[in-house]
């Protein structure tokens, strides 16, 4: 069975601030942890949001100094968005 | 260290379904533990985001299926604002709505007090409501 993304999308904004980061990882990880996701792929859930987070914090330039985490949640599987209004990668 | 507004307002959207609460929950236990506050009110903004979560899912007739959850981190307070479009309440209907469950039989008391518990654990509370939606807000202050 198909979930709507609109139904099933979480939005997180977060300041790009140190340590704010943990709140998206604690995020992802109550999500995945509710989908029944094992150890493992939530530990490798957690990596993936903290470092992608981290490379926006510290790379991006973004002038509003935001980063938005979309989780997008269907029957088995979990899908994330992180967006920063910074540079594009090929300019750095 | 004062922290502008702006510069450190989380902003969560979650959809009513069933845990969502618990999202909104963490997220506020884990900015209240990063700004340092005790175990005992970081258990209590907890509290106050589930039950209002809640409230939320279960009394505002939102169209759009979604709670809206801005954190506001300052350096001695964390301040919640949860907003629904749904149909919103007057007092009036809050009041209605307390005193019939005094009531009903006492199994159904446990349930429905999400904002008076609020009310009673955070430091600020204030509702606004129409019939384009609710913001619930409320503020815990640091323990000095």
């Amino acid at each position: 069975m198909g979930n709507s993304v609109l139904k099933n999308q979480v939005c997180l904004t977060i300041p790009m601030r140190r340590v704010v980061e943990l709140t998206s990882v604690q995020l992802a990880s109550i999500i995945s942890e509710s989908m029944s996701f094992n150890d493992e792929q939530i530990e490798a859930i957690q990596l993936g949001m903290l470092e992608f987070c981290i490379n926006a914090f510290e790379y991006s330039r973004s002038s509003d100094q935001k980063a938005v985490i979309e989780s997008v949640i269907r029957t088995n599987e979990l899908e994330f968005r992180i967006t920063d209004k910074g540079i594009d990668i090929i300019r750095m | 260290m004062e922290n502008t507004i702006l510069k450190d307002q989380v902003c969560l959207t979650i959809p009513m379904d069933r845990d969502m609460e618990l999202v909104a929950a963490k997220t506020g236990s884990v900015l209240a533990e990063l700004n340092h506050f005790n175990e005992e009110q970081t258990e209590e903004i907890q509290l106050a985001i589930i039950e209002t979560c809640i409230n939320a899912f279960e009394h505002s007739q939102s169209e759009d299926r979604t709670v809206i959850v801005k954190y506001i981190v300052k350096a001695d307070e964390l301040e919640c604002k949860i907003t629904d479009h749904g149909v919103g309440f007057t007092p009036e209907d809050q009041h209605n709505s307390i005193s019939k469950r005094q009531e009903i039989h006492s199994e159904m008391r446990k349930r429905g007090w999400g904002l008076e518990i609020t009310k009673t654990l955070m430091d600020e509370f204030d509702i606004e409501s129409s019939e384009n939606g609710t913001t619930v807000s409320f503020i815990k202050r640091m323990a000095s």
